[in-house]
């Protein structure tokens, strides 16, 4: 009954109480991230390490200041406010530490974005209501707030070479290949001579054009399969890592593995995350989506029924759309937040039903990056009326 | 006598682990004998057994041990089918109930028996916890035999040995916080006071003194005394040594932080005793709304919406949260990162609640 990351009440000597304290909670929470946080740094080098470094630097900066703006700047707390930094630093691309950013950037100076996205955190921190008050995650905001203005520099295009991890230069990469995406597995394949990556489109990219309707293939008619097959990354690459994502999602595996850790030590409900992906999954197999784009894309229901599409394709496709997108973080990680999600049981089986179809939805209709985010963000506004709404039921 | 928990007594016939201190015999003790000795024999109902062992001075209102005598003297809703003997533990560190009901076996199972047969119940059960040290479980046990008390032995992890919660384990009745267990057919009492029972039936003894378990965190022991009720704290606590300026004397479980004043003297009040160093003074963080108080709840209801009621003393909304539930364990409490003060949020409801009821 007693929460894991709690202490054993006979084993203490101070009393009545766990010793447990909110800095601790929150560094509970950072050893489940650092899986994804040492996953991203080994897969995109040393530019994500800075990334990561900026951001925690901007938001140390930016707690300082407002720590000393009113009552509500006083409850303001440093491992809060690293933790949701942590989270933040994981949803941003490697490529953002860059004095000048070659090529279709046009050369710009992108270091102090994620300075700027810690000091900007800080702020909604305070906004949103400080510790524990708010119910809308700072972190999701400020994401959206920096997408909003900076979209094409938010789009991670290079992963390291498996010979060049951890020290190699994201920015160091050879042009994309002719076909969109290279097909050979990232464990075999090598880079050129010379570079440390290559640059290639992130299958989000390639999903949410098709999902959407703005695919323009170049033969005037893509199907489904064909886009499985020429136009996305073997899915084991996905899952182990090697394609273009940002910082925290380059591994599925280690989200997971960050996600279970946090289940193992008590912190999160393992409800919320296994609904979120199972509803989701089952969402993208029933909401209409395009059989082929062409001139004239028609989208339809449950469209794995179809002859042109089948099974085996529907549910690759929505093993890519789970994979590719930010949902396994955004589940463990972000709709698992204590502000966020409702109370009672029932009522964070609804929130995560809830999530996983919106989470679907907004990935299959506006963009497979930021889907999941837009989800979370809504459901969340609804989890206050789901708290007054739904109590626990007393045993007696 | 001081025994450490990890290594209990071995022996076949087990010494006995409580130290007797000087008994304060009450004035009115020989006369309660006399009256008891010329009104021997089982009474004809409940009230009449309540008023007798008045007269004896048998009495017993603590967490895991509701009022005896309300239970006796309260018209119950349905008719008393089960006599329900709580022999768990609220500390596995200070088995105090364990030690009783082997040491005092006889006056045990006469004590049960004598509430079965005067409540008409027709089954007796003897609640024992899964971590009751093998002596004195078996001890127990033998006890048993030949008699119609059947032990149960059940998880006795904290809050297990709650009445409420016990007797929805059992029996899946629904008892709440302060209605007595006779409204759904049983009679509960937990060893000590069945053990007075049975002395105050079968040998007219009142009851002049008590068990005690003090567990002493600050030493890492335990000791277990028969003390004379009327005794102050703070003589106990000189008779085994340990140090009024550090420890702070808690009742029942430290979880349920019920402080004891050592000038206070022993009642047939808690039985289970700790001694800890004073706890540190923190300033409470703001909820973070963790939810491992909800989690931790065994009876599943919202510390930290009740807490937030308490703030804004609406009852109503308390209501709704399950107030009428909780049983005061502290469990939310003791898991709260943020330090905040839970259980005092519910007793400040709860005295308020009753505060309106009496308007």
């Amino acid at each position: 009954m007693i929460p894991a990351a709690t202490r054993n009440p006979q084993a203490l000597t101070i009393l009545p109480h766990s010793g447990m304290n909110v800095r601790e909670y929150f560094s509970l929470h950072f050893q489940g991230a650092v899986f994804p946080l040492t996953a991203g740094v080994i897969l995109f080098g040393w530019r994500a390490a800075a990334v990561i470094v900026l951001v925690y630097l901007g938001t140390f900066a930016g707690v300082s200041i407002w720590r000393k703006i009113g009552s509500r700047g006083a409850q303001m707390n440093y491992a809060h406010a690293l933790w949701l930094a942590t989270l933040l630093a994981l949803m941003l691309p490697a490529q953002l530490a860059a004095n000048h950013l070659k090529g279709e950037y046009g050369g710009e100076l992108t270091w102090p974005l994620p300075l700027a996205a810690g000091l900007l955190l800080a702020m909604f921190i305070w906004l949103l209501g400080g510790l524990g008050s708010g119910r809308i995650h700072p972190v999701i905001v400020t994401y959206l707030f920096i997408a909003a203005l900076f979209w094409d520099l938010l789009i991670p295009h290079v992963a390291l070479d498996h010979n060049r991890l951890l020290l190699g230069d994201v920015l160091n990469s050879s042009p994309p290949p002719a076909q969109l995406v290279e097909k050979e597995p990232w464990l075999t394949r090598l880079a050129p001579p010379g570079v440390d990556g290559q640059r290639e489109q992130p299958a989000t990219e390639s999903l949410s054009k098709y999902t959407s309707g703005r695919e323009k293939p170049a033969r005037g008619w893509l199907p489904l399969q064909g886009l499985l097959r020429d136009n996305l990354p073997p899915l084991e690459d996905l899952i182990i890592g090697g394609r273009p994502a940002p910082i925290g999602m380059g591994s599925v595996v280690a989200v997971i593995i960050g996600g279970l850790f946090l289940l193992y030590r008590g912190v999160i409900d393992y409800r919320i995350p296994m609904i979120i992906v199972l509803v989701e999954f089952a969402a993208l197999l029933i909401l209409p989506i395009p059989s082929a784009v062409t001139d004239h894309t028609q989208w339809h229901w449950l469209a794995m029924r179809r002859s042109d599409v089948g099974w085996a394709a529907g549910i690759t496709f929505a093993n890519y759309e789970i994979m590719a997108s930010p949902t396994l973080f955004m589940a463990f990680f972000l709709a698992t937040a204590g502000p966020l999600r409702p109370m009672a049981r029932r009522a964070r089986t609804i929130y995560a039903i809830l999530i996983g179809v919106g989470s679907a939805a907004l990935q299959l209709y506006m963009d497979a990056s930021v889907g999941p985010y837009i989800a979370l963000l809504g459901v969340s506004l609804l989890t206050p009326m789901m708290d007054y709404r739904f109590n626990p039921r007393p045993l007696v | 006598m001081t025994t450490s928990p990890s290594n209990p007594p071995t022996s076949q016939d087990l010494p006995s682990v409580f130290r007797r201190l000087d008994s304060v015999a009450s004035p009115n003790d020989e006369t309660a004998r006399a009256s008891a000795e010329a009104d021997r024999g089982l009474p004809a109902n409940l009230p009449d057994l309540a008023d007798r062992l008045a007269a004896l001075n048998v009495q017993a209102d603590r967490w895991a041990s509701p009022d005896l005598l309300a239970q006796l003297r309260a018209t119950p809703n349905r008719p008393i089918d089960t006599v329900l003997c709580n022999i768990l533990d609220e500390n596995s560190e200070a088995p105090l109930e364990a030690h009783v009901a082997a040491e005092f076996a006889p006056d045990l199972v006469g004590g049960l028996e004598a509430l079965a047969k005067v409540s008409g119940a027709t089954r007796v059960l003897a609640a024992l916890g899964h971590d009751c040290p093998p002596e004195q479980a078996r001890k127990i046990r033998d006890a048993f035999v030949g008699t119609r008390i059947a032990p149960i032995v059940l998880r006795s992890d904290y809050p297990q040995p709650n009445p409420i919660l016990l007797i929805h384990q059992i029996t899946r009745r629904h008892v709440r916080w302060g209605q007595p267990p006779t409204d759904e057919g049983i009679i509960l009492i937990d060893a000590a006071a069945a053990v007075a029972v049975g002395q105050a039936v079968n040998l007219a003894k009142p009851m002049t003194s008590v068990p005690l378990a003090i567990h002493d965190y600050t030493h890492k022991a335990t000791h277990y005394a028969i003390a004379p009720l009327g005794m102050r704290w703070r003589e106990l606590l000189d008779a085994f040594e340990i140090s009024t300026e550090v420890a702070e004397l808690r009742a029942g479980s430290p979880l349920r932080q019920i402080r004891l004043g050592i000038e206070d003297v022993i009642t047939s009040g808690e039985l289970m005793l700790s001694a800890s160093w004073p706890e540190p003074r923190v300033v409470p963080d703001p909820c973070i709304r963790c939810s491992w108080c909800v989690e931790g709840c065994p009876v599943r209801i919202r510390p930290e919406a009740l807490l937030d009621a308490a703030q804004q003393e609406d009852l109503y909304t308390a209501g709704r949260l399950g107030l009428d539930a909780c049983i005061e364990c502290g469990i939310c409490s003791y898991v709260c990162p943020s330090h905040l003060p839970l259980l005092k949020g519910i007793r400040v409801l709860r005295k308020s609640q009753t505060g309106s009821r009496k308007r």
